[in-house]
């Protein structure tokens, strides 16, 4: 690590940025253990961190191969999955009725998008770097629409992947609920993009590490990896993101827009649970599932460690931090770390409930210090309302 | 003749675009061209196509049929959706705003059924008589269609009866039979001792509204139910009142109509048609508190009343204040709702009252002609649905 920064500065500086972060897409692929999994996302990241297919300006081409299973005789398979389909079905809601017409002025300090310390200016100072305070909304505003882009990408591989699982998965009733989740992710592509659109004016580029999770998953012909990285990954860290500027916000808009996402949100990932739990537990060899647990490790970590929007660095510091420096404010800000603190509260015990926790990884789980929230409840013991009051 | 191709083109075209754009992009990574971290983003066709109007409480309601009264006139049900039932009273409106042109047009239309004979149970008939050059009337007549999603705005309106009068005299003209004829028929079904009286001006028998259900409703409550048509172009051998609906032919009409005791006078029709009525009537000693009038005019909006640019508006509502910037697009009731006040509306074209507030300090204009009276406007009434500030203005919520 400190080998390869003092390499990297030895390079003229326009190209520094772009070989520091090779370097850092080489450490995390070098720091995989199982070779499966490095299988399983290698291609994924070479694609997304050196290639950058997501922000190539034009439409991308993922091939999806997987089997879509038919069944000609309509079977009650799974009464949980049937009790979330009749809950879905009632829970639907009309983008269209949100309080559109409630001006968002994203540079009002009386009403904050995210409260002021989100970021901290002090260390940020102590960089040599001084925002006045109307420079310090405008960074607030571009993190908040930074991270409302990545919801909306992420919303994006989750209407994709949701109709793939509904065509692989084989329970019957799954398929039933599968329909309204495609529904429910169309709906959430809708009101992002539209608050995004007519709100904020500021789309950003997808994050690099989101496009790998995003781009392996739609590639990998398993249904239960689909499931595994969009229901219980994407949707888990999604949930636990969107809690975060739920509670924090006073945009009484966002505020709104989220309560609803997060109450879909919610069903999505105890579906995840529940199709995963048995089939876990059941069908698979311990070596495939010790596969599974080391794919969901290496996901978090990279969500956790690279998760750290670069995109705002490379807008706003490319040229007054380095890339370590900017880890080092985002990783220790107040905002930041409750974002990132929340994400795992949803996570882990998920991980947990459906089996990816055997003692085997519990100590690298307990290195990375995500262990503490290992004990809290999982999706399918919570219901979407329990889930906003926990945030208030 | 055969073009020769540079040998970097023809090797470009034996690779695949995508491994192109993949060279290009580490090629320009390092030379310190990364891509750019966002796009600016507009309204977008989309989203402004999910944003039908500019103001909120509108509901999106469908058009479940269609019928054609009269070459000019045409009647939607309307249902909701969601299979909530449509909740009104005989006599009140909806508005109707429709996207023309990129333009929001609000025209109010009165139900033309009671609720308890709206069929099916629950939605609302609302019946539209063409105007000429006019262009919701016109659109409405010509392209809408069963399915239409159409948002809504109401009920509004206070053109409604209360208690249970001895005799109901109903005058409308044209179009303006629509409320009548909704209300005419809840009276009958409700108040076994009122008569009604229903005096009906149109053109010609072609013109004439609802000519059938009115008839079957004289034939329903014979001794309750007067009907009596008058046409100005009447055909040969025509059995019924001749004439505009003039001071003079209505007061000629009434006579024959044999009129006794105390009668409540509900108005609806063209405004000169209206303002012969209330003369006629005063003319014979009724009092003014007898006399009941809607006007169906939509109030305009000229490019002359637009001022400059934005300005301040202070709202007092609900004992707060609040202060908004009144857009040089927007009525002063799309700005200040879109800014978070929660003003009072209803209708949101004029017609119904529901957002007066009293003017205290600066100046606004109104589109015209609005539902607001001369001793309103003295008192310094405003509608702020069809207002326009030109200056800093401090507005007052009536206390509710
Ligand atoms: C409270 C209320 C209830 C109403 N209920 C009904 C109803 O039940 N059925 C119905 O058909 N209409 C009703 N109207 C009238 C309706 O709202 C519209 O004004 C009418 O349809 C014309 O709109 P437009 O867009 O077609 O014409 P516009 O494009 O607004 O106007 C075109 C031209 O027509 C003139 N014009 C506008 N309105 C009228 C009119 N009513 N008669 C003659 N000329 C006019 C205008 O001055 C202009 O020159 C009601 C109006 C009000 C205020
Ligand atoms: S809202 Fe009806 S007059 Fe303004
Ligand atoms: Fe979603
Ligand atoms: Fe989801």
């Amino acid at each position: 690590m400190m080998f390869n920064e003092r390499l990297v500065n030895l390079l003229p500086g326009r190209m520094r940025n772009q070989v520091a972060q090779w370097f850092e897409a080489a450490e995390i692929f070098g720091e995989m253990r199982d070779p499966k999994v490095l299988a399983a996302i290698g291609p994924a990241g070479v694609r997304g961190l050196l290639l950058q297919r997501g922000k190539q300006g034009v439409p991308t081409q993922m091939p999806a191969a997987h089997k879509a299973h038919f069944d000609w005789r309509y079977p009650h398979d799974n009464a949980e999955m049937a009790s979330l389909y009749r809950r879905a079905k009632e829970g639907q809601w009309n983008g269209d009725s949100l309080p559109w017409h409630i001006d968002v002025d994203p540079f009002n300090p009386e009403v904050p998008l995210i409260p002021a310390d989100f970021i901290d200016t002090a260390k940020l100072a102590s960089f040599g770097v001084r925002l006045d305070g109307r420079e310090e909304l405008r960074l607030r505003y571009s993190l908040t629409a930074w991270m409302l882009s990545q919801f909306l990408h992420g919303e994006q591989g989750a209407l994709f992947a949701a109709a793939q699982v509904t065509e692989a998965v084989q329970f019957f009733d799954g398929k039933m609920y599968g329909s309204t989740q495609v529904m429910d992710e169309g709906r959430h592509v809708e009101v992002f993009h539209r608050y995004i659109d007519t709100k904020l004016n500021k789309l950003y580029q997808i994050n690099d590490n989101l496009y790998v999770v995003i781009d392996s998953l739609m590639t990998d012909g398993r249904w239960d990896m689909k499931f595994l990285g969009m229901q219980i990954m994407v949707e888990g860290l999604a949930l636990g993101a969107f809690g975060v500027i739920y509670k924090q916000t006073k945009e009484p808009l966002l505020k709104e827009l989220l309560r609803n996402v997060i109450q879909d949100e919610a069903r999505h990932v105890h579906y995840g649970v529940v199709a995963l739990r048995e089939q876990f537990r059941d069908h698979l060899t311990e070596r495939e599932r010790s596969e599974r647990e080391d794919w969901a490790y290496e996901v978090a970590l990279l969500m956790r460690n690279r998760f750290m929007a670069f995109e705002v660095y490379d807008e706003w510091f490319a040229h007054r931090l380095t890339r370590s420096q900017w880890r080092e404010l985002v990783s220790t800000s107040p905002g930041m770390m409750d974002f990132r603190h929340v994400m795992f509260v949803r996570l882990i015990p998920n991980l947990r409930e459906i089996g990816l926790m055997s003692p085997r990884i519990v100590p690298h789980y307990e290195r990375a210090g995500l262990m503490r929230y290992y004990h809290g409840r999982s999706a399918d013991q919570l219901t979407g309302e329990q889930l906003l009051t926990d945030l208030h | 003749m055969l073009k020769r191709t540079p040998w970097i083109e023809r090797a470009k075209g034996l690779v695949p675009a995508q491994w192109r754009r993949d060279a290009r992009m580490v090629l320009d990574g390092l030379a310190g061209r990364p891509p750019p971290p966002y796009w600016s983003t507009g309204t977008s066709s989309r989203a402004e196509a999910s944003q039908p109007t500019a103001l909120p409480g509108a509901r999106a309601l469908r058009v479940a049929a269609l019928t054609r009264e009269t070459p000019d006139a045409v009647s939607l049900t309307l249902v909701d959706p969601r299979g909530e039932a449509i909740v009104y009273r005989p006599g009140q409106f909806f508005t109707l705003a429709l996207r023309l042109n990129g333009e929001v047009l609000r025209r109010a239309y009165s139900a033309s059924l009671p609720m308890a004979e709206a069929m099916p149970p629950g939605s609302v008939r609302v019946t539209i008589k063409r105007v000429a050059g006019g262009r919701v009337s016109q659109h409405l007549n010509e392209r809408a269609g069963a399915g239409d999603i159409i948002e809504v705005f109401g009920p509004s309106g206070s053109f409604v009866v209360e208690g249970a009068p001895t005799t109901l005299v109903l005058v409308g003209g044209g179009s303006g039979a629509t409320p009548l004829l909704a209300i005419a028929y809840d009276a009958l079904a409700r108040f076994p001792d009122t008569r009604v009286v229903f005096l009906v001006g149109n053109r010609s028998t072609g013109d004439i509204l609802f000519r059938d259900e009115l008839a079957a409703l004289a034939e329903r409550h014979p001794g309750r139910f007067a009907l009596r048509h008058v046409l100005s172009v009447p055909p040969e051998a025509w059995g019924g009142g001749v004439g505009m609906l003039d001071a003079e032919t209505t007061g000629r009409e009434l006579d024959g109509l044999s009129l006794e005791g105390a009668a409540e006078y509900f108005v609806c029709g063209p405004g000169p048609m209206m303002d012969a009525v209330r003369q006629c009537l005063r003319g014979r000693g009724v009092d003014a508190v007898h006399i009941r009038e809607e006007r169906f005019s939509s109030p305009v909006h000229t490019a002359a009343e637009q001022p400059g640019g934005d300005v301040a508006v202070t709202a007092r509502v609900g004992g707060r204040s609040y202060t908004v910037v009144n857009r040089a697009h927007e009525t002063v009731l799309e700005s200040a709702l879109r800014q978070g006040a929660p003003m009072p509306f209803s209708c949101t074209m004029g017609g119904c009252g529901a957002c007066r507030m009293k003017l205290r300090e600066g100046a606004m204009t109104m589109e015209e002609p609005n539902c607001l009276s001369a001793d309103e406007r003295s008192q310094g009434y405003v509608l702020t649905c069809i207002g326009r500030a030109t200056r800093a203005c401090v507005l007052e919520a009536e206390p509710s």
